[in-house]
Order: structure tokens, then C-alpha cells, then sequence
């Protein structure tokens, strides 16, 4: 595997100095570049500025709404986002990944965890080169999934997801009819240690419903209750 | 929301109705699946941002657009499919662009189309005839003759609105009349609109701005994307809410809705009509409790009918219409024969519920509380709350219940009395014109003041006044109405007045009492809801005559109307009441919220800084190391002064805390306070002592700590190169004074409010978790001082002031002075294990 911290780039949102200090010295020693940023109005700035691979976000910020600039980050870039918080209700943390977040890491946290969420995050969002899928062309109803370029077209209009979105999107349509589990999702699209967070299954697909389904159509991804979902049967 | 089957329901058929209507333009989907009705003489707004599609359903309204799917109907007949089809069936439009005919006068494009013969022939005519439309609907353009092209904005609008009405039309569609306005022209358009709807004219308004919907507006739908996503009742909807729907945003904001539900009801509980009042106590209920689903059946001929419903589907409750009392009348049947609450904790596993069980089902009803209304001649009704889930209800929810079913059962009281009244004409009268007065959008003490004055002059009496004596208080005045001159009460009344509220409690009937000052005194002793109370009347001359009766009959029924204002009042203070605990119940969870904020921010630095240290892939340098160590030592150190100032609080909040006092030199105290700051801050702080300063009883380190909050505060919460000057001097022999004072920015408003309150604040430099004044406001109230905050024309003075002694310690502090040694061992003593060991 390759180190996930070469030529990777970090924007730090965060108030506090000693979690700036903190972060930037672990991911410094690592090989990763930093770039922080203290307040929430320079963030879209830095965004388009300094390209980042991936964004800490803080979502208790000094005159700013962490979801709201959440929001407008992920409206601009399909850059990986994980949002880092004190409010550890399951709430803000279904707010914040219907609001785009790629993760949602509740402080206290420790280096390692930090880590690794990284590097999760990193492998989703710029995913190393796939093996040839077998079925490069997934054709599902109005909606075409190239699975070999990585593009959604739905009636020959491009869909636009996020990485994460594209994920599970694969993961579905290359197991067509197949019931998959919440847990086999969480570990194939997030990666181990994530098999317990539900939630993040279940707003990612309303997510990939909503760019992808259409009222009152033929349903694309079906939900077997208390289970999993299964892409729709050709 | 509220059903009152009472008035049957008598809902007109829609003038509009809007079915599955769905609009696609190429690839676009501009309306998808809308259905609504709008009732004849109702104003439906339609919000929406840009693109929602609110112009397009107006469109396809006026029959400018042929929807791809659906139906309009009007008056249940189908609309025409051409613009001018549907104008002959009675639509209305005006376009945002208006399509005015620009080289025309005002007269030809108000009436353009519908000239008649005589008018065409007739310059003055047609003039006139122009004028008169305008002046129908108040429409302040004199000079018919003017180019439409030289109005303003906001008069051009009126111009289109003008014509739109001219035709007479059942259904009056605006699209966006005030969005290119400026304020004082959209206040002019918005006056015609508010009167069109006064006058009974449907209309169906598109609009942006949230404001203007709530004052307009019956309802409000709001299109996002091509949907209706909500149908909303303004009065119980919160612009806020609105904002959220239209942008799609989750909010939350039940207990806000609530809050502002409740506050909404309470006014309208002081201005509503007596036939509104059943429901709106409903409506009331269901908001204090949290709860949807209530309903309220009166007796009637021996038979229990529902009177008033909340939260139900017309047709619902069709099962509950009519209840007999007993068993076969489930739990309200049950309720009502034993004039007692039936608590049905789980509906499945209840006898009384298996004949409703199709009712249970649909309306989700899981428990329920059946609750009787006693009124003055036995039982008046039951109200019923339905709950989603089962369980008992608390005590308190149970109380709330029951001192609801008291204002119903006073609201039927007052019905029933209204009802009587019409056989007495003079009586009448005057009990309306009291009624009315307290009925109206005037508050109740207000309104006691004039019903009192009416009825001095319904009784022909010299004086009336009414006294009340709230539970365990001295007896006070509401009201007093006297001969003209301002003269005050006569000896005879407040004599009647007091010996009256000694006895026993009122049975609301009146008795006469002989006075020696030759005044004839009739008083009403009743019993209100916070106390006993008397109404009395007195005249001069001594005897009443043939009117006797007629007197006693009037006071009777005037102490009953009073009663159930002074009722109403404390109902509203309830209201007030229960409206404050929600609203300190949301600063607690925002408190709390902040605060695990602020223990979470060192827990997460000193956890992530240890881990760091522990990484086996890394080895920091030495400069590092040691960088990470401080940060742990300092982020520590600052949990454990969070934790220390937690301590203090919930020990200064459950009234605990314990003071181990001494005599104590303020210099002393101050210099110890001072030296407690971090060294770069000591610089800025100046302590100046006055001399002569006496030394005072306190518990030593308490004052250290006021003083330290106080002067970090000062130095915390201004810029750096803020000046902080603590001063002390003696302001009486008893007692001294010790301001903290800065040059800095201030007291920010919403601190300067309520500072020292513990709750949700700024965040401070200092990282602490806005403890800090609330914690020096207790220790200095515990010593038996005070604390003020006082903002300077630059930064902020906070002053505290303590006793030299503190009360009850006088006579053993005098003992004290007598010699060092003397006070030494007796305050030891007399303060017993207080004592610092």
C-alpha cells in the first residue's frame, strides 16, 4: 500500500490552538501538508486556493455555522470532508453527513483515530487504480453507471456524486439483486471499523435516491428492512 | 387545527380546486403533483423561492398553460384552457409585469375590454365611471386621465389591481404585487389587498415576502422544487419555519413553535368571544401539555356530546359525536358517572376501550386521560387527552388537566349565563357592556376598571369596587369606581370591604349590610381562582325600593362575570408561567450544551497530545516532548478549574454552600486576588484602598475568588492594553464598596441583560465555562451583598458591595472588636463547626 500522506494536502478548520497545534504536528511528522485555517471565512477561499485532498472541519467556529460552511463546501468540491466535533448527539451527526460530510469524528479523539479516519476518507475519495470491473456498464431504468470512468448519466445527463456516493454506487450496481448487508456496505464503502455506523448507510443512500430516482418511478436501490439494500434486479 | 363539531362544520364547497397538476418544460419538471383547494374568501399564499414554481401554478391557473398532468377546477367546473375562457368563468390575474397598456390614461386601462356603448360616447362618462371603481376600492389616484406610463411603481400596481377587480371575479390571483415595490408603496398595495380580503374577495396571492403572507394570509402553501411541501395555518406557524421549508433545511424548533403557539393563544384567551373559548382552552391544553390530540364532550339532556376536538380528521371522532354516561360511554361515560379521572394507561388492555377500538386504531391512540369538568351546578363535561404511547401521566400533567377543566367548566358557566341574561333587559345592558369590556383585546385589569364603572351605573349606585385577597396577602383594591371628583373609597365600603374578606369563603350571593355612617352597602363575597373576593356596591340613599331585586340579580351576575375575568387572568399569568419554564428549560439545554463544549475542548487536547507522545511510529524531538507535556500540564490545569467552578455553581444553585467567615483586611484580599492572575496580565490591573478601610466578616478565600472572576472577566473579555482598576472604600459605617473597572469594549448586550445568570454566552478568551459571574453573584448574595453591573460610555464598572457584618452577627461582632484574641475565640465558638479547622 502506498503512504497516504504523500503529496496530500490538509485543510484544518479549528478555533482552538492547541487542536491546530496538535494536528498539524502529527500530520507534519507524517508527511502530510497543512494548511489551517481559524476562522470559518477564509475556508472556501483556501478551498479553491490551496486544493486540498481532504477538510477538518470543526463545526463550533466563531461567527460561522459549521453545517451551513459544510454545505457550501461540498456545493464546490467533491473533496473529502470530515467533520470534527464536541457534539457527539447522533443528531448533528446525521445533519452533518446529509449536509455532505464524508465522516464525523467527536472529540475527545485520539491521534490514532484521526489517522485512520484519514486515511479511510483518502482511500474512498482518491481511490487507488481498480481492478477492471467485470461489468464496465451498469444500465439500470433512465440511469447508466460507467463504472470504468466513473460517470452516472441519467437520460445522457451527467449525475455529479461525491466520491463516497460513487462508492456505494458501485458497490450496489456491481452486486445487482444481491442483498447486501449495512455492515458489508460500511466495510467495503467506509472501510474496517466503520460496521457499526448505520446511519451513515442510510443517508448516503437517501442521498444517492435523491440524485438518482425519480418520484413515483421504478425504485433504483430497494430496502430490505432491518438489513440491507439490494440494487434494483436487471 | 381546531374542530368544532359544534358549528357542524359548515365549510363552503372550494371555489378552487387543484388536482395531480404537473408541468414539465423540456426536461425541467416546474410542477409536479400539486393539489389544493382554496375556499371561497379565503387569501392563500403561495411561497416560494425563485424557480419553485409559484408563477407557473398561476399560470396554469389562468389558463396561460396547458398542464401536462392534472385538473383545475372552479366551483367544481373545469377551467377553460385559454386565458380568455378562464376570465369569463371569473379568474382574475395580475401578472408581475402587469400589462398595463403604457400610452393609455388610467381610466382606459382600468376598464379596457369592458368599455360599454354610453362610455365610448362619453369622455366624462367613461372618466367617472373609471373614478368611481378606483374609489370603490380606495385607491388614492384622483387624475384618471394620467399616462399609465407616469405612475410610479406602486401606483401602476394599483392601477392592475383596479382592473382585475373591475370585472368582478369569484377568484383574484396576484402574482408577486409588491416584489419590485419600494416600502411605503408596498404598504399601499398590501392595504388594498388586506381590504379586497375584508370585503369577502378569494384571493391566491404568490408572493416572497414572509412577513406580508402572516399579516394577509389565511394559509400558507409553500412550493419548493414544484411541490407543495407544506399547508400552513399562520397563527400557530412560525416565520422561521417558513424560511426553513421554502430552503428545504431541517429545523427544529417544536419547543419555539410551541412557545410561540402558546403566547399566541394567550392573547387570543383574553380577546376571545365566549363561543370560541372552549376550543381555544383546548388548543391551550394541548399546547402546555405537548400533546395533539384532546377532546371535550359537555352534558347535555343526559347525554355527554362533543363539543370541541383538537387534532382529530374530520370524521374521526364520528364514534365520540354522542356518548351516553356509564360504561356503554367508554372512558368518558365512565368519567362522567363518577366524576372522577379515568386513566386508561394502555387502550388495548382496557374494557372501557373495546367498543372504540376502530377508533384507537386510526387515531393512533395508545393512552388516554378522561378528566370531568365541574361546574357550580355539578357536572358540566369531560375532557379527554389521547397519547400516542402508553403510560400514566404525571402528577403535574394530570393537575395541569384539571385546572383547565376548571376554566372550561367557567367558559360554560359564562355561556349558560349569557344565555340567561336575555330575559332582563336593563340588566342585560350592563352586563354586556361588562362583558364586552372584558372580553375585549384590553387586558383584564384594564377591563375591570371599566366593567366596574358600568356597573355603578347599571346600579345607579354611589360606589362600586371590587376587592380581592390572594392566597395568604393583604387584601387589594382591582377596582373602584366612585362619584365623580376623584373622591376615595367611603368608609362604609372599605369597612364592608374588610370585614367581609375576614370571613369565611363567598358563595357568590349578595347580602346587604346596614351601616352606622347611613350608607346602604351591598357586597357579593366569591371565591376566584387565587383567593376570595368581593364585589360591593354602596348608595346614599337608604332604601332600594322595588329595585331590591333587581339589584341583587345584577351584583349576582356582575361578581360571576368578574369571577371568570379574574380567572382568566390568572390563566394567563399560567400561560406565562408555563411559557418562561419552557424557555428556561432551552437556556438549560443550550447551557449544557456549551458546556460539554467547553469540558470536551482540554479533554480532547490533553487525550491527543498524550496519544501523540505514545505513537510508536514517531519519536519527537526534545523541544516537541516537552511542548506536548506543557499542553497537557496547562489544558489540565484548565478542566480542573472547569470542574472546580461546575462544583461551585450547583453548590451556590441548591443553596449549600457554606461560608467558614473571619475578619478579613480587603487590601489583603484584593492583593491575593491580583496575585492569582497569570504574570502578564498582573501589569494592567491597579488596586487603589481607601484609607481607613474597616476589616469585615467574610470567609477570606470566597472573596479571593469574587474578585479574581472579576477582574479576569475585566482583563478576559477586553483587548489586550485594557486598563482594570479595583477600588475599595467605605460607602456607610455598615458597609463597603469594591468596583472592578475597565477601559475596555464592554458588556456585550446579551451579557449585559442578565449577567449574572449561568447560560449560553460568547465564548471567552479565557476558555472558562461563563461560570464566572454567576458563581462571584452567589458568594457575594451568601455574604449579604450585593453585586451591580454598571456599563461605562467606555468599558464596564461592576460594583460590589458588602455588609462590614452580616445581619444576626452584630451584637457577637461588637464582642469581637473588644480584643484580637477575644474575637479570635468567641467567633470560634459562636460560629461552631462553620469554623475553619
Amino acid at each position: 500500500m502506498t503512504d497516504p500522506a504523500a503529496n496530500t494536502r490538509v485543510l484544518v478548520v479549528e478555533d482552538d490552538p492547541n487542536i491546530v497545534d496538535l494536528i498539524r504536528s502529527n500530520l507534519a511528522v507524517r508527511g502530510f501538508d497543512t494548511v489551517v485555517s481559524q476562522d470559518g471565512m477564509r475556508v472556501l477561499k483556501l478551498l479553491e486556493t490551496e486544493d486540498p485532498d481532504i477538510v477538518l472541519l470543526d463545526l463550533m467556529l466563531p461567527e460561522a455555522d459549521g453545517f451551513e460552511l459544510c454545505r457550501q463546501i461540498r456545493e464546490r468540491s467533491l473533496v473529502g470532508i470530515i467533520v470534527v466535533s464536541a457534539r457527539g448527539g447522533e443528531r448533528d451527526k446525521v445533519t452533518a453527513l446529509n449536509m455532505g460530510a464524508d465522516d464525523y469524528l467527536t472529540k475527545p479523539f485520539s491521534i490514532e483515530e484521526l489517522l485512520a479516519r484519514i486515511t479511510a476518507t483518502l482511500r474512498r475519495t482518491r481511490p487507488a487504480v481498480l481492478p477492471e470491473p467485470q461489468t464496465p456498464v451498469v444500465v439500470a431504468g433512465d440511469i447508466t453507471i460507467d463504472l470504468a470512468r466513473q460517470q452516472v448519466t441519467r437520460l445522457g445527463q451527467p449525475v455529479h456524486l461525491t466520491p463516497t456516493e460513487f462508492a456505494l454506487l458501485r458497490e450496489l450496481a456491481t452486486n445487482r439483486g444481491k442483498l447486501l448487508t449495512h455492515s458489508h456496505l460500511l466495510r467495503r464503502v467506509w472501510g474496517h471499523g466503520y460496521e457499526t455506523e448505520t446511519e451513515y448507510v442510510r443517508v448516503y443512500v437517501r442521498r444517492l435516491r435523491a440524485k438518482l430516482e425519480v418520484e413515483g418511478g421504478e425504485p433504483l436501490i430497494l430496502t430490505q428492512p432491518r438489513a440491507g439494500y439490494r440494487f434494483a434486479p436487471e | 387545527m381546531v374542530a368544532v363539531s359544534e358549528l357542524a362544520q359548515a365549510v363552503a364547497a372550494p371555489l378552487l380546486s387543484v388536482s395531480g397538476l404537473g408541468v414539465t418544460f423540456g426536461s425541467v419538471r416546474a410542477l409536479d403533483g400539486v393539489n389544493l383547494t382554496v375556499r371561497p374568501g379565503q387569501l392563500v399564499a403561495l411561497a416560494g423561492e425563485n424557480g419553485a414554481g409559484k408563477t407557473t401554478l398561476v399560470r396554469c391557473i389562468a389558463g396561460d398553460i396547458t398542464p401536462t398532468q392534472g385538473e383545475i377546477f372552479l366551483s367544481g367546473r373545469r377551467v377553460g384552457t385559454d386565458p380568455a375562457a378562464v376570465a369569463r368563468q371569473g379568474v382574475a390575474v395580475v401578472w408581475q409585469d402587469l400589462a398595463l397598456c403604457e400610452n393609455l390614461d388610467v381610466a382606459a386601462n382600468v376598464l379596457l375590454g369592458r368599455e360599454t356603448r354610453r362610455m365610448i360616447f362619453s369622455d366624462s362618462r367613461f372618466h367617472a365611471a373609471a373614478a368611481s371603481l378606483l374609489d370603490s376600492l380606495g385607491i388614492p389616484i384622483q387624475n384618471t386621465a394620467r399616462r399609465v406610463s407616469s405612475l410610479s411603481g406602486g401606483q401602476r400596481q394599483l392601477v392592475a389591481v383596479a382592473r382585475a377587480m373591475g370585472s368582478k371575479p369569484r377568484l383574484l390571483a396576484l402574482d408577486e404585487p409588491t416584489a419590485s415595490l419600494g416600502v411605503m408603496e408596498a404598504a399601499q398595495v398590501e392595504e388594498l389587498i388586506a381590504g379586497l380580503r375584508e370585503k369577502g374577495t378569494t384571493i391566491l396571492l404568490a408572493c416572497h415576502d414572509i412577513d406580508q403572507m402572516f399579516r394577509l394570509a389565511d394559509r400558507i402553501l409553500v412550493l419548493r422544487q414544484g411541490r407543495i411541501v407544506a399547508d400552513l395555518d399562520p397563527l400557530s406557524t412560525h416565520p422561521d419555519d417558513v424560511v426553513a421549508l421554502l430552503s428545504g433545511q431541517p429545523v427544529d424548533s417544536t419547543a419555539r413553535r410551541q412557545l410561540t403557539r402558546l403566547h399566541g393563544l394567550a392573547d387570543r384567551l383574553v380577546s376571545a368571544d365566549p363561543s370560541s373559548s372552549l376550543s381555544l382552552i383546548l388548543s391551550a391544553l394541548g399546547a402546555a401539555l405537548g400533546t395533539e390530540q384532546l377532546c371535550m364532550h359537555l352534558v347535555r339532556d343526559q347525554r355527554l356530546i362533543c363539543a370541541a376536538s383538537l387534532g382529530f380528521a374530520p370524521g374521526q371522532l364520528a364514534s365520540w359525536a354522542q356518548l351516553p354516561f356509564g360504561t356503554t360511554g367508554g372512558p368518558v361515560g365512565l368519567a362522567a358517572r363518577s366524576e372522577k379521572p379515568v386513566i386508561e394507561a394502555n387502550v388495548r388492555a382496557s374494557t372501557a376501550w373495546i367498543p372504540f377500538g376502530d377508533l384507537a386504531r386510526m387515531a393512533g391512540v395508545a393512552s388516554s386521560w378522561s378528566v370531568p369538568v365541574a361546574g357550580p351546578g355539578g357536572l358540566s363535561g369531560v375532557i379527554t387527552v389521547f397519547r400516542p404511547r402508553t403510560g400514566l401521566p404525571q402528577r403535574q400533567e394530570l393537575q395541569l388537566v384539571t385546572l383547565y377543566a376548571g376554566y372550561a367548566a367557567s367558559t360554560v358557566e359564562r355561556d349558560r349565563l349569557l344565555a340567561q341574561a336575555t330575559a332582563r333587559n336593563r340588566v342585560l345592558e350592563t352586563i354586556r357592556e361588562m362583558l364586552e369590556n372584558l372580553a375585549g383585546p384590553i387586558p383584564v385589569t384594564d377591563g375591570l376598571v371599566i366593567a366596574v364603572q358600568a356597573l355603578r351605573h347599571g346600579l345607579q349606585a354611589d360606589e362600586v369596587a371590587l376587592v380581592t385577597r390572594p392566597e395568604g396577602k393583604v387584601p387589594r383594591w382591582r377596582a373602584f369606581a366612585g362619584p365623580p371628583g376623584g373622591d376615595p373609597a367611603s368608609p362604609a365600603l372599605r369597612a364592608a370591604a374588610d370585614s367581609v374578606l375576614a370571613e369565611a369563603a363567598g358563595d357568590g350571593a349578595t347580602r346587604q349590610l346596614t351601616s352606622s355612617q347611613g350608607r346602604r352597602v351591598r357586597v357579593v363575597p366569591f371565591t376566584a381562582a387565587n383567593g376570595p373576593a368581593v364585589l360591593l356596591a354602596s348608595w346614599k340613599q337608604p332604601s332600594a325600593g322595588k329595585a331590591a331585586q333587581e339589584e341583587n340579580d345584577l351584583m349576582e351576575d356582575a361578581a360571576h362575570s368578574l369571577r371568570l375575568a379574574l380567572d382568566r387572568e390568572e390563566a394567563g399569568l399560567a400561560h406565562q408561567e408555563a411559557a418562561a419554564l419552557r424557555r428556561s428549560g432551552e437556556l438549560q439545554r443550550d447551557f449544557l450544551s456549551r458546556l460539554s463544549h467547553e469540558l470536551r475542548t482540554p479533554l480532547t487536547a490533553i487525550r491527543g497530545y498524550a496519544s501523540s507522545l505514545m505513537q510508536p511510529d514517531v519519536t519527537w524531538d526534545r523541544p516537541s516532548q516537552d511542548r506536548f507535556l506543557g499542553r497537557i500540564a496547562a489544558e489540565s490545569a484548565r478542566l480542573g478549574r472547569l470542574v472546580d467552578d461546575l462544583l461551585d455553581f450547583s453548590t451556590i444553585e441548591s443553596g449549600l454552600m457554606r461560608l467558614q467567615p473571619d475578619w478579613c483586611d480587603l487590601p489583603l484580599v484584593l492583593q491575593a486576588a491580583v496575585a492569582c492572575l497569570p504574570p502578564d496580565d498582573t501589569a494592567a490591573v491597579s488596586v487603589e484602598c481607601a484609607a481607613g478601610l474597616p476589616v469585615v466578616w467574610a470567609d477570606h478565600d470566597r472573596l479571593e475568588q469574587v474578585f479574581v472572576n472579576l477582574i479576569n472577566n475585566a482583563v478576559g473579555h477586553n483587548p489586550p492594553g485594557t486598563r482594570v482598576v479595583v477600588t475599595a472604600e467605605t460607602v456607610t459605617p455598615l458597609q463597603v464598596a469594591i468596583s472592578v473597572t475597565d477601559d475596555g469594549t464592554g458588556i456585550p448586550d446579551d451579557l449585559a441583560t442578565a449577567p449574572f445568570e449561568a447560560g449560553p454566552r460568547r465564548r471567552t478568551r479565557t476558555g472558562g465555562a461563563g461560570l464566572g459571574l454567576s458563581i462571584a453573584h452567589g458568594i457575594v448574595r451568601a455574604h449579604g451583598g450585593r453585586i451591580e453591573l454598571r456599563r461605562l460610555a467606555r468599558g464596564s464598572r461592576f460594583r460590589v458591595v458588602l455588609p462590614v457584618e452580616s445581619a444576626g452577627q452584630h451584637a457577637e461582632a461588637a464582642e469581637h472588636r473588644l480584643t484580637d484574641v477575644a474575637a479570635l475565640v468567641t467567633g470560634g465558638a459562636a460560629q461552631g463547626g462553620n469554623h475553619r479547622d
